[in-house]
């Protein structure tokens, strides 16, 4: 067992924020999750966090633990901190929280939407290919730790983002080329997929390998191409 | 079941609340534990701005020129001392920083090198830091 130290940012609406801190002894092969947990059952029954299903398929408890967004649920103890070491948890960066660790997801599905995108499709048949390199945006969890990791969304809250952009690529690839004006103007608007800066932070922190940054740019690929299109009068931008 | 403890410690803490945040500068400067492709935007953030300042500055010292000859010499005299002559290549280094990892952008950012994108960086910051040291070599040996 190791006793590890939790500080954990809390906030309840009309209090003041602040970082509490509590002593856990766990095993290190559980998780962040299960450390939290602990806090509340045995510590803080008014520690306010989000989980459901404890294995990376709900997406709903992601955290910023130590500064960077992971799914607690599946994250263990070992992986990062030490023997008497420290976690810092914090809700998801760029959302309003409700309390504690719950940040309001609802910025991340407004966006979702503004794109066009259904979040729940039919799901699609199995492709014959190698389970590793099996990687379509279906596989999106809708965390939204993308999202909190994006240095953009910290400074243009407008800013469609990592999700709703691979989404949109997403749906471009299913749907062949066609997209309305529409959804093509809001891509290519201010706060669309140029946006982007390319940190590529969304896809180092994406817990299911969606890739956000590449079908950002695979998308701003498609979307010159289809410009130099325009421009040789060879075809038009929707259809 | 009740609480058995209260927390060890509770201090303020300046994170986000109920509302949504806005404008939060500082985390483009946030590249602690982050991934590479953080730290090239960081350094493009940076040097972007050391670019600014310097041209800035350029444009007062050239406004020595209408001091005439003498007050031009003089400045010449005190830019080929030591002091000037590394600031030199501090500008340097953020000149040749921030044109490579630019074209690494712009390449990556129109979808080509996409999978490549950090041994890209790491390609450029190498090739980056070759040419700063020749540079800086050829700078101090005037």
């Amino acid at each position: 067992m190791w006793t590890i130290t939790l500080k954990i940012a809390r906030y309840k609406p009309g209090e003041a924020r602040r970082i509490d801190t509590f002593q856990v002894s766990i095993d290190p092969e559980r998780t962040i999750l299960d450390a939290v947990e602990k806090v509340w059952a045995e510590q803080d029954r008014t520690l306010v966090f989000r989980h459901a299903c404890h294995h990376a398929s709900c997406g709903s408890c992601a955290m910023v633990v130590n500064g960077v967004e992971v799914l607690p649920c599946i994250k263990l103890i070992k992986s990062v901190t030490q023997p008497d070491g420290e976690l810092m948890i914090e809700p998801l960066h760029n959302f309003p929280v409700i309390a504690d660790l719950v940040a309001d997801m609802g910025p991340f599905f407004e966006r979702m939407l503004i794109v066009g995108m259904p979040i729940v499709g039919a799901a699609d048949p199995l492709p014959k290919q190698e389970a590793e390199d099996f990687n379509r945006f279906d596989n999106c969890i809708e965390c939204g730790a993308c999202l909190s990791a994006c240095p953009v969304v910290a400074t243009d809250s407008g800013y469609l983002g990592p999700a709703a952009l691979a989404a949109a690529y997403h749906q471009l690839s299913v749907s062949g080329d066609s997209l309305s004006k529409q959804a093509w103007d809001t891509l290519d608007g201010e706060h669309g997929l140029w946006r982007c800066h390319a940190t590529f932070e969304c896809s180092a922190v994406c817990p299911s390998n969606v890739d956000p940054a590449g079908k950002i740019m695979a998308l701003r690929r498609r979307m010159t191409i289809e410009r130099i299109r325009q421009m040789l009068g060879l075809g038009s931008r929707s259809k | 079941m009740s609480p058995v403890d209260s927390p060890v410690e509770s201090k303020a803490y300046p994170g986000q609340s109920g509302q949504l945040p806005e404008h939060q500068v500082w985390r483009w400067f946030a590249f602690a534990r982050r991934s590479l492709g953080m730290a090239g935007f960081v350094l493009n953030r940076v040097a972007g701005l050391g670019l600014v300042l310097y041209l800035l500055i350029h444009l007062v010292v050239l406004s020595q020129l209408t001091r005439g000859p003498q007050g031009w010499d003089a400045f010449i005299t005190l830019a080929r001392s030591p002091f000037f002559l590394t600031l030199d290549v501090i500008l340097l280094a953020g000149i040749i920083g921030h044109g490579l990892n630019g074209l690494r952008v712009a390449l990556i950012g129109n979808g080509l090198l996409v999978p490549w994108q950090r041994r890209l960086l790491v390609v450029l910051a190498v090739l980056g830091i070759v040419l700063w040291v020749i540079a800086a070599v050829l700078i101090y040996r005037g």
